[in-house]
């Protein structure tokens, strides 16, 4: 028995159908109906052993109408009461006011990819799970005899959705989905450590030992604390991926969004064309990327998935767009000329289009170096893991100040032992802007955090203050 | 404080999502094919979300969520299964019991099984009565409201940008367990909230300002909605100019709002027994114990009237009650569900709360306070401090329940010499260890409050209140 039923695709499509067919004969100029199904199995872990496992399936039709440049929008669980959907939205565009030039787009095709599913993760059975997690749970005591997850578990899904479009856009897909993630504690000599680590990917995977060593290794590390007396100083830190994935997703994805940039509220508005980062960094948006978490063939709106330049060799070009933010910026007045990025996103049924990033990546001209060659040049800083608080960043203006629990202290250019807490602090866009080296990693993860950030372990020498406690 | 149940009429149906029949059909079926134990529960919510930019509505959506979850315990594990499809579960009951049998199965010798510790059974409905029934209220007056707070916030021509937001909801619960409880509740919930950005010489500055709660259209309408917005205008100016934070430890005062940040992650999730029993809270054994300065009491009240984390009956059909935490410095007990309460063999509590009727329960904060202590007022609390920082509003805050370290932080500030509030203050944090800083309080306002609304991460996302007094803190690392 497979998670996704037959025809689920095709069943998406036809209720689609109903719903555009009402939209059709009723006073909208444009319409779209995006349906979304999803399938899933999942296992969780507590307390060093499998303590629940579950199933099930949820999904709905979202309905956006364009009604002389008013934007409505409405959802429901089924396609059944069509009627009620489109008086729906029809009722909610009388609230809102024209957006001139807004139209919804046309069919410009679709990037070729090969498709996000994998069979094996629809044949998944929750037993297969179960062996995963006892697999799980046995690498992690094998790796530290005295490490215990504490919570996580494994899940496989299988989504299917659909669009279609009074444009001419009729498309649907099926995407799979499979990863875990565990957080493991170490409890010895009445002091307490942890890590945490995830994995997911479209394709089954069959091997998720690496988290558990992530993991393992994230709480060992920490267990050889040291003070430091010498108070808050601004300091070198390298940041591991999982250490500043979250800080770069929350301020650079809002602050290079288009609309953002157009009305004044980032840190980067009226900038184009200048010197934001340092001058061999880059950052691209791009949804084409085979297997990347943020992929996809069309954007939330139907448009072709495409790259994007946001910052070349320090330089920023671009924001991202929607269509909807693009128009009503130009009609605002706010900027002159702005057109889609293909980064309309979704967050399922119920909500109407959105922009956010896809894949959102960081380059260096200058290449990478070892992380051990990084340390060493550093001489005297610190190397931070993981921060708690990373959403109360402030996205406007990139300031920041967050704690860290699994922070070591570099002196000479040897990791020295870790600080129990401390606090960590600066201006993101301020400590990009110079001294900034980027670290190798064997195989970069796409990891979600608010949105799907590609970044490595970095080096930031400049405007990162730490506060030891 | 009040309690919200004044309000509740029991027996007044208002027709199930699910046929009780069917329901009961399922949860005995489940028995006969195995199970020790087993529920259906139901969450419908009909929602409306309202946007708006600088005074232009962007989206006004109503929508109507329901799901609904079966679990079932067999030999001392769970499986479940949830759907938005409610005919499609009840062809699910047969395969959820083998899930929890398979569970059950791999449960190592040295491992306890699940049990549930009683509770009483009730085949009574509670709905709580909102003054002003969300339902009757048009889409129109409700984007009034956002209209009328933002013409209170877009005074200065600092301010570029203005995003309000109104939601409201409309909750029905329905719970068919084998143990023969059959019940539904039902409540509103209905919150404001906005997003004011200002820019001066490039600087850019942003404040968040939410209000309501439990309760009909009146948890918004009975807001002085421009003393708010006026208030965060003024806190996003004086942000703009604001000084960026010193860092090291002193002595620190949290008003309201951030007591209550403080009070949620520092203390209330290393209180919540799921945790406990993972192995995850720096609380692990110390039910009993001394664990902050005697002037702290700590309670979590769902019945609190108007209180964002607010409910008559929690997600396992206990009616819900306030509980204390801490008294006079003492751990008092966790906030447990059934499950948990068996474990450590303590009163339940019903702290049992689940995102919607796709999630299971966890055990979950409602609305949690420090209640007021001797000092006066604030002015009572700064005499004497020679350098500090005091610290107003939210912006959230996270805990490592395990370790016991968290951190929140403040919207904005002042910078306390010699007992006044001088410069003002920009990204001030504040991060410690719970077992050391409970301890560091050592001063409260006699006056406590309920804070702003918020929302709790716990792989599921729930409302939560929280408040207290203001709040002295020695040797706070502020960062």
């Amino acid at each position: 028995m497979t998670l996704m039923p037959e025809d689920s695709c095709q069943r998406l499509l036809d209720g689609c159908q109903r719903i555009g067919a009402v939209a059709d004969t009723s006073i909208a100029d444009m319409w779209e109906v995006f349906a979304i199904q999803s399938y899933g199995a999942e296992v969780e872990i507590e307390a060093g052993k499998v303590s629940l496992a579950g199933g099930g399936g949820e999904g709905g039709f979202g309905l956006r109408i364009l009604n002389q440049g008013k934007v409505g929008f409405a959802y429901a669980a089924n396609s059944e009461d069509s009627q009620r959907l489109v008086d729906a939205a029809l009722s909610a565009a009388s609230l809102v006011p024209s957006v001139e030039g807004f139209e919804f787009p046309d069919d410009e095709g679709e990037t070729k990819m090969s498709p996000m599913w994998d069979t094996e993760v629809d044949n998944v059975s929750p037993e297969q799970l179960m062996l995963q997690a006892d697999s799980m749970l046995s690498i992690c005591k094998d790796f530290n005899p005295i490490a215990v997850i504490t919570g996580g578990g494994i899940s496989a899904s299988c989504t299917a959705g659909a669009l279609l479009t009074s444009q001419g856009i009729s498309t649907s897909g099926m995407r799979s989905s499979h990863g875990g993630g565990i957080q493991v504690t170490i409890d010895d000599d009445d002091k307490l450590t942890s890590g945490w680590s995830s994995m997911h990917s479209f394709e089954l995977l069959d091997d998720l030992s690496p988290i558990c060593d992530e993991a393992v290794k994230l709480a060992e590390i920490t267990r050889n604390t040291i003070t430091d007396n010498d108070g808050a100083r601004e300091a070198p830190v390298v940041f591991t991926h999982g250490g500043i994935r979250s800080l770069f997703s929350n301020v650079f994805a809002s602050s290079l969004r288009g609309e953002k940039m157009a009305r004044g509220e980032s840190v980067w508005s009226g900038k184009i064309s200048e010197s934001v980062f340092d001058n061999h960094l880059s950052i691209h948006d791009d949804g084409t990327i085979e297997g990347g978490a943020g992929s996809g063939r069309r954007d939330g709106e139907g448009k072709k998935t495409q790259r994007t330049t946001l910052i070349e060799r320090g330089v920023l070009k671009s924001g991202i767009w929607s269509t909807r933010d693009a128009a009503e910026q130009i009609s605002e007045g706010n900027i002159e000329d702005a057109t889609s990025t293909s980064n309309a996103g979704r967050g399922g049924h119920q909500s109407s289009p959105y922009t956010s990033i896809s894949n959102f990546i960081l380059s260096s001209s200058q290449g990478s170096n070892s992380r051990d060659s990084v340390i060493e040049e550093m001489e005297d800083g610190w190397v931070v893991h993981s921060v708690m608080g990373a959403h109360t960043a402030n996205p406007s203006s990139g300031d920041f100040s967050v704690t860290s629990s699994s922070i070591l202290k570099v002196v000479d250019g040897e990791i020295i032992g870790a600080l129990k807490q401390a606090g960590v602090s600066g201006n993101l866009p301020k400590a990009f802007s110079e001294g900034v080296s980027l670290i190798e990693m064997d195989k970069p993860r796409s990891i979600w955090a608010s949105g799907s950030v590609v970044i490595p372990d970095i080096l930031l020498r400049n405007g990162i203050r730490i506060n030891p406690s | 404080m009040a309690a919200a149940s004044s309000n509740q009429q029991s027996n007044d149906g208002t027709g199930r999502h699910l046929d009780q029949d069917t329901a009961q059909r399922m949860v005995d079926e489940a028995i006969q094919a195995g199970a020790t134990y087993s529920e259906v529960r139901l969450v419908s919510n009909q929602n409306t979300s309202i946007s708006m930019r600088d005074g232009q509505v962007r989206n006004a959506i109503s929508g109507l969520d329901v799901g609904a979850t079966l679990r079932c315990l067999v030999n001392g594990s769970w499986g479940v299964h949830s759907t938005t499809d409610l005919q499609a579960l009840t062809s699910q009951v047969e395969a959820t019991v083998n899930l929890a049998s398979s569970v059950a199965q791999r449960r190592a010798k040295e491992d306890s099984a699940v049990e549930l510790a009683d509770i009483p059974i009730s085949t009574t409905d509670v709905h709580w009565r909102s003054k002003k029934d969300i339902r009757d209220i048009s889409m129109q007056e409700k984007v009034e409201v956002l209209e009328e707070f933002d013409s209170f916030i877009r005074t200065d021509e600092r301010i570029v940008s203005v995003n309000t937001g109104f939601t409201d909801e409309h909750i029905e619960m329905e719970l068919t367990t084998s143990e023969g409880m059959d019940r539904a509740w039902s409540f509103q919930r209905t919150c404001t909230n906005a997003i004011v950005t200002g820019r001066e010489s490039g600087e850019v500055a942003s404040y968040r300002t939410r209000v309501g709660g439990v309760g009909g259209f009146e948890a918004v309408e009975s807001v002085d909605l421009q003393q708010v917005g006026i208030s965060a205008t003024e806190s996003t100016l004086r942000i703009l100019g604001a000084e960026r934070s010193p860092s090291g430890k002193m002595t620190l005062i949290a008003d309201p709002d951030l007591t209550g940040v403080y009070i949620h992650e520092a203390l209330g999730h290393p209180c919540e027994a799921d945790l406990v029993a993972a192995g995850d809270s720096c609380l692990d054994g110390k039910l009993g114990e001394i664990i902050g300065n005697p002037l702290v009491t700590v309670i979590d009240d769902p019945t609190w009237q108007g209180g964002h984390g607010s409910f008559p009956v929690d997600a396992e059909g206990f009616d819900s009650k306030s509980r204390t935490l801490i008294e006079n410095g003492r751990l008092m007990t966790f906030l447990n569900h059934r499950e948990t309460a068996a474990h450590f063999e303590i009163e339940p509590n019903g702290a049992a709360r689940a995102q919607d009727g796709l999630h299971h329960p966890l055990v979950r904060m409602s609305n949690t306070m420090i209640m007021g202590g001797n000092h006066e007022d604030l002015d009572d609390l700064l005499e004497g401090i020679a350098d500090g920082v005091y610290a107003c509003g939210s912006r959230g805050g996270q805990v490592d329940t395990g370790r016991g370290s968290f951190q929140f932080a403040a919207q904005e500030a002042w910078r306390i010499r010699n007992g006044e509030l001088v410069e003002p203050l920009k990204d001030v944090s504040v991060s410690g260890m719970t077992l050391s800083i409970l301890k560091n309080v050592d001063g409260l306002t006699k006056h406590a409050e309920m804070a702003s609304p918020g929302f709790c991460g716990k792989g599921q996302v729930v409302p939560v209140g929280d408040g207290g007094p203001e709040m002295r803190i020695q040797e706070a690392l502020v960062g």
